[in-house]
């Protein structure tokens, strides 16, 4: 077996048990192994141990007989010859900034018909003048795209804001013109809406349908927590006026879709509202948490360990609802571990301010939707290009390799983690926003632990 | 035959140059979450 001694295994291996299952993560190769008692803790020992395995079979020979440890070794030592175990980090070269633009969030609305408590965007305008878009300045928008983005094929993009159903008969008239130019480009545009389903009517379901339009669908779950953030300009809650017509958009298949909820301090206990959403009929559900300083709303450090309880919780209500026969795709736990991204993408996280820009109404480019209105970071406009190349700069120099997260076991699934939420805590790109990063770890233990349970019932 | 480790999901990030780097699979933000980044849920257009 080949020594172990200078390998570093707090960076290359996570070991972990989850209920009555011990997990192992061989984070380089992105194997995931099961280990049974004797595996697990001479693993441990091995770790303890700092690799010297003699040492770590004379700890183990405390409780299991040193035959069956021989068996173990063995057993090891194969996964190590065939790279599935104790490999090393082999990080592919990517240039950054020769790559192009791929995905535009399109900010079509700096302006919105709720108010949400705990909104990120400023109650819809991003602190900025509200704006609606023109049709003329988001065909540039898209022409920005189509002339950015090179050899790429499948371009994306995401009507955003604010409400973007506010300018509803604009985006019809937008996706004619982004069809028309596919048949020209040979390029194809993936669409997807994200509303808070005020303006979702029979038309609007219609329209999405029939071009093939993923939705993202706002609800935060029980009528008590929706209606606790998500209100109207009046004050009243949504629940009652959005669920039907969630229902409704949902009952007629959309390419894919979402409903997508936020938790926060008041409703920690987001695994109800989970079951919640079950209830109502769906099966494809994101909930995630608010995040950033402490307005009252987001997560804090003081509420981590009720919310890992409660993704535990979440685990068991998911497995409950899958031996029952209920497949529910929770967004996070989606992970793709045999057929993932490759090591290329995922050391580029999410390409904010290289392959992935949002646009304003007006027009104006910012790295992504989280730092629109933040004038330090304005890259340029669709009219003129980018002229701000010392921003994309910085985006490129600010990947998982030029952080500490290129030790942390979970690198590969986060890929150095959101620039905004980093940035808006510390106020430094680098510095990764641990209560995030803890949220995020727990999610992939779960996730992974899913997915072994659900392979376990030999039914996936 | 193994009795103390179970594989389940074999090695998959090692992968020859030509196989990677394309850019063709979906970005982690447009998707249905905006708050962190997702790309370990990401699917290898390669792989389909």
């Amino acid at each position: 077996m080949k020594s172990l001694k200078n390998y570093d295994f707090s960076a290359h291996i996570h070991l972990y048990s989850w209920d009555d299952l011990n997990i192992l993560l061989d984070v380089n190769s992105g194997a995931i192994h099961l280990l049974d008692g004797l595996s697990n803790l001479l693993f441990k020992n091995i770790i303890e141990h700092k690799g010297y395995i003699d040492r770590a079979v004379a700890e183990t020979e405390k409780s299991f007989s040193y035959d069956d440890i021989s068996d173990a070794l063995e057993e090891l030592s194969r996964l190590q010859k065939h790279g599935a175990l104790f490999s090393e980090t082999e990080i592919p070269k990517v240039d950054l900034l020769s790559m192009k633009v791929k995905a535009i969030c399109l900010n079509v609305a700096h302006a919105c018909n709720m108010k949400c408590e705990y909104c990120f965007a400023a109650q819809g305008d991003f602190g900025m003048k509200p704006a609606l878009m023109t049709l003329e300045t988001a065909k540039q928008a898209m022409d920005f795209l189509l002339e950015n983005s090179g050899q790429i094929k499948n371009l994306e993009v995401d009507f955003f804001g604010g409400e973007p159903l506010l300018v509803a008969d604009m985006l019809k008239d937008l996706v004619i013109f982004c069809r028309e130019r596919e048949k020209e480009t040979g390029k194809r545009f993936n669409f997807t809406l994200t509303t808070n389903a005020v303006l979702l009517e029979d038309n609007i379901i219609d329209w999405v349908i029939e071009n093939d339009i993923s939705v993202i669908l706002s609800l935060d779950g029980r009528k008590s927590t929706n209606d606790c953030c998500r209100i109207l300009n009046n004050g009243e809650g949504t629940y009652d006026l959005i669920v039907p017509r969630i229902q409704k958009m949902v009952a007629r298949h959309p390419i894919s879709y979402f409903t997508r909820g936020t938790f926060t301090q008041k409703n920690i206990d987001f695994s109800k509202d989970l079951e919640h959403l079950i209830e109502l009929g769906f099966d494809c559900i994101s909930l995630e948490p608010a995040v950033g300083p402490d307005n009252g709303y987001s997560i804090q450090e003081q509420d981590l360990p009720r919310v890992l309880d409660e993704y535990e919780r979440l685990t068991e209500v998911l497995l409950e609802n899958y031996i029952q026969g209920k497949e529910i795709e929770f967004f996070h736990y989606n992970l793709n571990l045999q057929r993932g991204a490759c090591l290329a993408k995922r050391v580029t996280g999410c390409g904010a301010g290289i392959e992935y820009l949002v646009v304003t109404p007006e027009g104006d480019i910012y790295p992504c939707h989280q730092f629109v209105g933040d004038l330090a970071f304005y890259m340029g406009d669709i009219f003129h290009g980018i002229k701000n190349h010392q921003i994309r700069q910085d985006f490129a120099n600010n990947q998982l390799q030029d952080k500490e997260c290129k030790e942390c076991w979970a690198r590969y699934f986060c890929g150095g983690g959101c620039h905004a939420n980093t940035y808006y805590q510390s106020m430094d790109l680098k510095k990764p926003h641990q209560v995030s990063c803890e949220m995020h770890k727990k999610r992939i233990e779960g996730a992974i632990y899913l997915d072994l349970r659900k392979q376990m019932a030999g039914k996936m | 035959m193994s009795k103390h480790i179970i594989t389940m999901i074999k090695p998959n990030l090692k992968r020859a140059v030509q196989d990677i780097n394309c850019r063709e699979c979906a970005t982690s933000c447009q998707s249905a979450c905006k708050t962190s980044c997702t790309v370990g849920n990401q699917s290898c257009k390669n792989r389909d």
